[in-house]
């Protein structure tokens, strides 16, 4: 069972390159690209929930690429952190493939090759054990992502996607100059090689920290936040809640794997960690106050939540990082949910502020319980995942006597669900004066008002709500995903099977 | 020596063009950059060593480090789909490459605001 699933592990990468290439060849074909945006991810759920069940006896399974020798050969490694991470992505994608083909963003042109490269860049940089190919999987995820954001939208947005070209350029030229540096340090960028070192050698610490530097921009912690709640709000919905689960958390992910092989959880960065993630928190949630609009209010949270996953980083051991773990996969989940329930009420009304819409708890309940769910769960309101994840966190950040974090973590609860309400009392409740827009014309002040009782086709609204209700059954029956998230922590803390794999000792 | 005065050169230069305005100096920036990585790149694996690996006659002696070579080759295509994709969004955009106070983009958002 482990040798074939081991030497399967490159097809996860491989299979949707095979298919955005055969699309790229026929992209007039458009059922047949309908058939593989499904099908890719389908695949890939299937696969990491067999090596989930297979990672409860072998831990870690490695697959060296073209059978050169250890330590030569680039290593695809598996172990729970990765296949929950696969998993969850693979979750992501296939209801965003259903969105987009119900939103008819897969109608335009190239978006089914470009989706699935996304895809294929997500599951090699979740696999891969080399730093270098880590960066080239990077890029493979940004480059299609540059086509997927300037995707439906005219000449005037395409200044939103020039901000987010030269950053994640600019943030990939910082990481590639970190490995050249752990490569000039070292010698090797085999990071199971490099187990330890970073602890042992400041030298090497340095150059890791510049590669942590590449990854916390592409991560958008504060103080480098700002590309992200601009560029997000602006691209298609289907994509800004592809990225939302793709980009940051696939850094976040080699955040934490770098932070616990490379310096074997060092603690003497630790408190610097808890300031800039509580920042990064504080920042998002207050950001997300001050803002009218569905996605832009969204953005400032993911920026927020991110503070908290990577504070189970800053809370290192076992505890910690369990509780960041299940956080991660929480907010992939809800965090999507609400960028495609945002997306069906852009894509039915034609807008998101918060001023043109009003009244749809009445007209659209489906909508409504939809969005009430995914809010509460993020705001961590039990009996919805969010609790549990943040409640796993408080208890970590007190067993751990970091108290920083326990007041960061109450307070920003409270800012989300105050944003939360307002987006509520909004959108959803009636109200008398909201729903016009006065609109200046040629023959004076108009009422341009949005006919709020139309109904959100069941296709555009049926993600974001199995992805709601997919957070409501965690939240009933968590014991599973904090299992699977102690046992991914266990592989963190303890290195000794990741080395062993990788370099076949 | 040589090889660090030159490689800060570079990325003073592609600084100094990325903080720029126009999409198509900032291209250029970019194009700057990539150069800047690829010689600090080849620099990792030492630059006293300078014969062909592989191939070369004179034993393992002198041999140059093959793994940054293999790093710079996938660097230097992964630039240029970036720097044609650059180019191509700096010719689609409006002329943004003017001494105007605020850009066209910028401008007609204005407009619009004072208009409201």
């Amino acid at each position: 069972m482990t040798e074939n699933l081991s030497s399967l592990l490159p097809l996860l990468v491989a299979i949707p390159l095979l298919f955005a290439s055969i699309l790229v060849v026929y992209p007039k074909a458009k059922v047949l690209g309908r058939i593989l945006i499904v099908i890719s991810p389908a695949f890939s759920i299937i696969y990491s929930v067999l090596l989930l069940i297979e990672h409860a006896n072998t831990p870690v399974i490695a697959e060296l690429i073209g059978g050169w020798p250890a330590g030569f050969a680039i290593a695809f490694v598996s172990d729970t952190f990765t296949a929950l991470m696969l998993l969850t992505t693979s979750i992501l994608i296939f209801t965003c493939a259903f969105f987009s083909i119900a939103s008819k963003d897969s109608d335009e042109r190239y978006f089914e090759p470009l989706f699935l490269v996304l895809s294929s860049g997500v599951a090699g940089v979740l696999l891969t054990a080399d730093l270098f190919n880590l960066f080239v999987f990077i890029e493979l995820m940004f480059l299609p992502s540059c086509g997927l954001i300037v995707m439906r939208k005219g000449l005037n947005k395409l200044a939103s996607s020039r901000l987010y070209v030269t950053i994640n350029l600019l943030t990939s030229s910082i990481l590639v100059i970190g490995i050249g540096l752990i490569y000039g340090a070292t010698g090797t960028v085999n990071l199971a090689e490099l187990a330890g070192t970073a602890k042992d050698s400041d030298l090497v610490a340095g150059a890791f920290g510049v590669v942590l530097i590449a990854l916390s921009i592409k991560a958008a912690i504060f103080p480098t936040h700002g590309w992200l709640t601009r560029t997000y709000p602006s691209a298609s919905p289907v994509v800004s809640a592809l990225f939302s689960g793709l980009h940051t958390k696939v850094a976040i992910f080699a955040m934490f794997r770098i932070y616990s092989v490379a310096f074997l959880g060092d603690t003497k960065y630790l408190f610097f960690f808890t300031v800039l993630f509580v920042l990064t928190m504080l920042i998002g949630a207050l950001g997300a106050l001050g803002e009218t609009n569905l996605r832009s209010i969204f953005a400032f949270h993911m920026v927020s939540q991110i503070g908290y996953i990577l504070l189970g980083m800053a809370l290192f051991g076992y505890v910690g990082l369990a509780a960041g773990i299940f956080y991660l996969i929480h907010h992939l989940i809800i965090k999507a949910s609400l960028f495609l329930t945002a997306g069906a009420i852009e894509e039915t009304f034609g807008t998101g502020k918060l001023s043109k819409l009003h009244g749809l708890a009445r007209s659209n309940k489906v909508v409504a319980i939809s969005f009430f769910m995914a809010a509460m769960s993020i705001s961590g309101i039990p009996p919805f995942s969010g609790f549990i994840a943040k409640f796993n966190l408080l208890s970590a950040s007190i067993v751990e006597d970091n108290y920083l974090a326990t007041t960061a973590i109450i307070v920003v609860s409270i800012i989300t669900l105050m944003s939360m309400l307002k987006i509520w009392s909004s959108v959803f409740w009636d109200s008398e004066f909201a729903g016009n827009d006065i609109e200046r014309t040629s023959q004076g002040l108009t009422l341009k008002e949005i006919d709020t009782s139309t109904k959100v086709r069941t296709t555009l609204i049926a993600p974001g709500l199995s992805l709601a209700l997919l957070s409501l059954v965690i939240g009933l029956s968590p014991n599973l995903l904090i299992n699977l998230s102690q046992r991914a922590a266990t592989s963190l803390v303890d290195i000794e099977p990741y080395i062993k794999a990788v370099l076949e000792l | 020596m040589i090889i660090a005065v030159i490689v800060g050169c570079l990325f003073a230069g592609a600084i100094y063009l990325i903080l720029q305005r126009g999409m198509i100096r900032i291209a250029f920036g970019f194009v700057l950059l990539t150069n800047a990585i690829n010689l600090f790149l080849l620099s990792t694996g030492g630059t006293t060593n300078r014969e062909q690996p592989f191939v070369s006659k004179s034993g393992i002696e002198g041999l140059a480090d093959p793994l940054p070579q293999s790093f710079v080759l996938t660097a230097i295509v992964i630039s240029f789909a970036i720097t044609v994709f650059l180019l191509t969004l700096s010719s689609i955009s409006p002329n943004d490459d003017t001494n105007h106070e605020h850009s066209v983009i910028e401008a007609a958002a204005i407009k619009k605001e004072e208009e409201k």
